[in-house]
């Protein structure tokens, strides 16, 4: 049997006003089967068989005194996680029992759903579940920014796990049965490595056995690969015109570097300098100095080995915003810097990250990602990694960098429209 | 320092007006390893006229607080992120109808430095003409940023259709055409008349020791001069109880339609508890009929007369008041009627109220789990003329006969309904040959 203590994680601390209880269960990241985790997630979190209304769940929630219960997927590289978190007051400002309901709530949701004699979900809740993913996905595609960035991770990660979407395309949702949707949550809680994470001010004593009795899953030993580099060997492009206002423009490079490799913060460091941060190369050369857009930055899909660069321009200056980026990259990787510039940075980093033990989310996300990579950091030991990063870890770094995709969703001349 | 509990938020802050007439809040988080700022001018971008003693009106060009807000980031030709970067810290600001704010984040040891900084850098006003032409591009990207957001452009337009003369029917950045216009004198005029010490509050949100805080920000303002006090504010603005416009479709690049359903209120020019009190009330009674509380709410989803986007706001401020409903992928005709019909049967029940009290209790408590969070209600709510616990006093007294006596004095005869479509080629062909 598994380590109980290696899988339940208490995260202790007397400064938050609530307790937040997070379970997540993790699985490979493929088609079809993201979008069927997409459908549970929404279908398990709004109603089950004992809150089998709307009604009842939120009058549920409110005797709770207004807790938050919510389920989504997450994805870390070759992997998807589906999380069920749920936060309510700590009972010190209420009553007695609330941490217990809270659990018992969570248990609902995980353990009852709402299904027919059978063990099959009940159709409605389908069927909901599946208008409004195919909604979001509307949505997702309507704006300009996150469909281009879809897009190009399609194009770049042809195969891989990068170019399949978190929540999949509207004809995957549609043709999901209700088998499907049954085995995958059989699977979900059988198979599957889960981790619970609680966060706040509680009886560590009471927490365990609480857990032990209503939460019983099965705890997974052996860990599992959740990193890869994604392969892209030649350059990939792609135009298209919509009518919009502004033209959104993302480039992808291959950073050959994940997190859970030993450069990975040289990298990051670098990133801040390039594009990350207000003060970074290419909001410095391409806002500031040039007034050339309003929004623009980099960041890092640092499971899949991929760095990203966003911004909203004007059509008439693409070519010229393009050469920029590219200019800005070549600085970082010929060294263009002085150690002025790259000490700020590393502060900005540091104190950003130290800042993140006031927050209980990324408590929790700090602590996942050890049990993803198998390792012990702390925010602290962190900090030191960044300090000690030095203008020739970051050119090396930097130097294995590639841009491979580049994705340009223009505005339609209206000009030209008017001209007609 | 004025010291103030509330035991049972188990919460502490500490107020003073400094004798520049800065209001200054320390607002006390222990165990905290982090430190936010919020530095704020209650000028923001509906207070296009204002009114100074002696009556006499000022105007400023549309989007200039938020230009403002864009330009003081500049202290002696240097960047002063730039400079905050140097510290390790991060700064940031936005401009909202009603207020500026300037804002950073850092942990608890450093606090001096950047708290200076921020206080400098807002009190010192001095661009060239330059400058301000640079910095049109960046924010006509912002604004056509905006404009491309689905959401944000049905708000936009509802609120175009609802008001002939209160700057709310424009954009908070203004339009291409304004900022274009707007020069370094009109920049100037609305700094020297609105960041005023008098017209400012800053807000502390610490783990760190008050009066160490509090000394940084005394021995920095007794080094600075100021004009003599100004009393400024917003003219007020004659705004019919009609709407503009009683129905508008924009067609946009979007896969679903989305529509909006605004009443137009008349304003209630009382004081801001009985204000808050009333919104309260009308919330409690939405809640009631157009949430997942009414058992009719799933079989609405169910025969999708209305989609999981759905939903409702009410807003009871100080010169405007409005009701507004939101769908997606939907008849407007349906959705229309849909609402009116509800609207004519108001419910409110003893037991929901209490439930609704509970919710917002708990809700209202984790506000007090972040330090932004908190610096954010303490800005909006010192402005409002309200603390922060004013708002819970007044939610715990509301019972479900007021609410339903509000609800019922509710004019709803002026409304407006936008509807953003997706592109029809036939359709714009069809206006065309119109015109």
């Amino acid at each position: 049997m598994s380590n109980f203590n290696d899988h339940v994680h208490f995260i202790k601390t007397d400064k938050f006003k609530d307790v937040t209880i997070s379970v997540r269960f993790l699985s490979d990241l493929k088609e079809r089967k993201s979008s069927a985790r997409a459908l549970l997630a929404a279908m398990l979190c709004d109603r089950s068989k004992k809150y089998n209304t709307k009604a009842l769940m939120s009058e549920k929630c409110d005797q709770c005194y207004g807790a938050s219960i919510n389920a989504k997927t997450l994805v870390y590289g070759k992997k998807q996680a589906v999380e069920f978190k749920i936060s309510a007051i700590n009972e010190k400002y209420a009553q007695s029992t609330l941490f217990e309901k809270q659990i018992d709530f969570l248990k609902e949701l995980i353990f009852n759903p709402w299904t027919n004699e059978d063990g099959s979900f009940k159709e409605p809740l389908i069927e909901e579940a599946k208008n409004n993913l195919k909604a979001l996905i509307d949505r997702k595609k309507d704006n300009p920014s996150s469909n281009a960035m879809d897009e190009a991770c399609r194009l770049m990660g042809k195969d891989q796990p990068l170019a399949i979407s978190n929540l999949g395309t509207k004809e995957i949702v549609d043709s999901i049965t209700a088998d499907e949707l049954l085995n995958e949550y059989r699977s979900m809680l059988e198979k599957d490595a889960p981790e619970i994470f609680v966060v706040g001010d509680f009886d560590e004593e009471r927490a365990e056995k609480l857990i032990k009795a209503k939460l019983p899953l099965n705890y997974k030993d052996e860990s599992q690969q959740v990193t890869y580099q994604t392969v892209c060997d030649e350059n990939r492009e792609e135009n298209k015109k919509r009518a919009i206002s502004q033209t959104t423009c993302v480039v992808l490079a291959l950073t050959n570097t994940t997190i859970a490799d030993e450069d990975y913060w040289a990298m990051r460091v670098g990133n801040g300098l390039f594009g990350q941060l207000p003060t970074s190369f290419l909001f410095q050369e391409i806002r500031e100095k040039r007034s050339l857009c309003y929004s623009i930055y980099s960041s890092m899909l640092s499971y899949d080995g991929v760095l990203s660069i966003i911004c909203g321009i004007d059509a008439k200056q693409k070519d010229q915003v393009i050469q920029c980026i590219d200019e800005q990259l070549k600085r970082i990787q010929d060294g263009d810097f002085s150690d002025r510039e790259l000490n700020p940075v590393k502060k900005m980093m540091c104190n950003s990250i130290q800042s993140s033990v006031d927050d209980g989310n990324s408590l929790i996300n700090l602590a996942y990602q050890n049990t993803l990579l198998n390792q012990q950091e702390t925010l602290d030991s962190i900090v030191d990694k960044i300090k000690s990063i030095t203008k020739e870890d970051v050119i090396k770094a930097f130097s294995k960098v590639e841009c491979r995709v580049r994705v340009i969703i223009e505005q339609e001349d209206q000009n030209e429209e008017m001209c007609e | 320092m004025k010291r103030c509990v509330n035991s049972q938020f188990d919460e502490t802050y500490f107020e003073e007006t400094l004798e520049n007439g800065l209001k200054v809040v320390i607002w006390k988080k222990e165990g905290y390893a982090s430190t936010s700022a919020a530095f704020a001018t209650h000028f923001g971008a509906c207070d296009c006229i204002q009114q100074d003693e002696e009556k006499k009106e000022i105007k400023h060009p549309l989007g200039t607080a938020h230009f403002l807000e864009h330009k003081c980031f500049e202290l002696h030709g240097k960047d002063v992120m730039e400079l905050f970067s140097e510290m390790g810290v991060n700064v940031n600001a936005y401009t909202s109808y009603n207020e500026t704010v300037y804002y950073f984040s850092c942990t608890n040891d450093e606090i001096a430095e950047p708290l200076n900084l921020l206080l400098d850098f807002v009190q010192d006003f001095n661009v060239s003409e330059q400058s301000v032409e640079k910095e049109k591009g960046i924010i006509i990207q912002e604004y056509l940023m905006y404009q491309q957001m689905p959401d944000n452009r049905l708000i936009n337009e509802i609120l175009k259709s609802m008001y002939h003369e209160h700057p709310l029917r424009y954009d908070i950045v203004g339009n291409e055409q304004t900022i274009k216009e707007i020069t370094k004198e009109d920049l100037d005029q609305a700094y020297q008349l609105n960041y005023h010490p008098s017209n400012m509050l800053l807000v502390i949100v610490s783990g760190k020791d008050e009066n160490e805080i509090m000394e940084v920000i005394r021995s920095n303002q007794e080094k600075k001069e100021f004009a003599a006090k100004r009393k400024i504010h917003r003219a007020q603005i004659n705004e019919s109880e009609l709407v503009v416009q009683k129905e508008k479709v924009i067609e946009m690049d979007v896969s679903c339609n989305k529509v909006g359903i605004a009443y137009k209120l008349p304003c209630l020019f009382s004081d801001t508890k009985e204000r808050m009190k009333r919104e309260w009330s009308i919330r409690f009674v939405l809640e009631n009929m157009f949430s997942s509380l009414n058992p009719k709410y799933q079989s609405w989803i169910d025969k999708k007369i209305i989609s999981d986007t759905f939903s409702y706001d009410v807003d009871f401020s100080e010169d405007y008041a409005f009701l507004l409903f939101f769908n997606e992928d939907i008849q407007k005709e349906d959705f229309v009627d849909f609402i009116e019909t509800q609207l004519k049967n108001p419910a409110t029940s003893y037991e929901v109220i209490q439930q609704l009290k509970r919710r917002y209790f708990g809700q209202a408590l984790r506000i007090f789990n972040s330090t932004e969070d908190i610096a954010v209600s303490v800005v909006r709510n010192v402005f409002e003329g309200v603390s922060v616990f004013d708002t819970l006093q007044i939610l715990s007294k509301i019972d479900s006969k007021e609410c339903q006596e509000e609800f019922s004095k509710l004019c709803l005869k002026n409304r407006a309904v936008v509807e953003i479509a997706p592109i029809c080629e036939n359709r714009g062909k069809m206006t065309e040959s119109v015109e």
